[in-house]
């Protein structure tokens, strides 16, 4: 009983140290409110914006896809572009004038 | 204002309680953890994982006990579970001088001491009852003397030469 009374003694009188509890309590506070991580989202962001931007304009395409190959044919319809000599207005200048013709053939047959 | 009404705010998410409980807590945390790891750098350690269990399980705090019995024990089994790290060894370039070599005996002394029986004994020491030992560690009270009293014994043995 006395030596435990000693060893207390002795423990008691230890000097405990000091910390610097201001850094603790700074390093506990980075742990539990991480600074926000929304300035490494900004990259992130910024491609997104570009990549529907791309998108929108079409300039992005399936890189597997032969654009030239692809055509109407795909679909079993005539392509028209082929057709008329790549000249769209042409086409529906004479698909006009084929028309007229009708009109008019219809008109002289009515006539006669 | 209270520590229970402290903590509900802590749980709420206000800093300033959390800074307050910090405050009123931080010595007696950290000679805990002292006197368990008797190490300054494993103690500073501790005692900032401490305080983040404790601002991370405020909300847990149901008010059924005091706060610091609540408390207690969270630092309590914190040191339990703890595992010292590996450090490297402080260089003593002379012989040490006898305050410090006294110093060093009892750090080997209570370091020497199986967990259980650290903490029981730092808690006597603390001024807490077996009964309030066993209760807070989830020990009978008997076990809590009987850890005592083999701590005791065990530290008689090393440190025969300074008593």
């Amino acid at each position: 009983m006395r030596e435990e009374r000693k060893i207390l003694r002795l423990l008691d009188n230890e000097e405990i140290p000091v910390p610097d509890y201001s850094l603790i309590y700074h390093r506990v506070m980075r742990k539990v409110k991480p600074s926000p991580r929304w300035p490494f989202l900004i990259p992130v962001v910024v491609l997104i914006i570009i990549l529907s931007l791309f998108t929108r304009t079409g300039e992005i395409t399936n890189p597997f896809i032969d654009y030239d190959v692809l055509s109407s044919y795909y679909y079993e319809y005539p392509d028209i572009e082929v057709e008329i000599d790549g000249d769209p207005y042409a086409m529906v200048l004479d698909l006009n004038q084929d028309e007229f013709h009708q009109v008019i053939d219809g008109l002289r047959k009515g006539l006669k | 204002m209270s520590d229970e009404e402290l903590v509900r705010k802590i749980a709420a998410g206000k800093e300033s309680a959390f800074a307050e409980i910090f405050r009123r807590y931080r010595e007696r945390v950290f000679s805990i953890c002292y006197r368990y790891t008797r190490n300054y750098d494993d103690a500073q350690d501790l005692c900032q994982e401490v305080f983040i269990k404790l601002y991370r399980k405020a909300g847990s705090f149901n008010g059924r006990s005091a706060f610091y019995t609540w408390f207690y024990r969270l630092v309590v089994n914190h040191c339990l579970s703890f595992k010292r790290k590996e450090r490297k060894p402080v260089a003593i370039p002379r012989p040490p001088p006898p305050d410090l070599e006294l110093r060093m005996a009892i750090d080997r002394a209570i370091s020497s001491l199986p967990p259980r029986q650290r903490m029981v004994f730092i808690m006597h020491q603390d001024g807490y009852k077996f009964r309030e030992i066993g209760r807070l560690l989830d020990i009978s009270e008997g076990a809590a003397k009987s850890s005592y009293h083999y701590a005791i014994r065990k530290l008689r043995e090393e440190l025969k030469g300074y008593l």
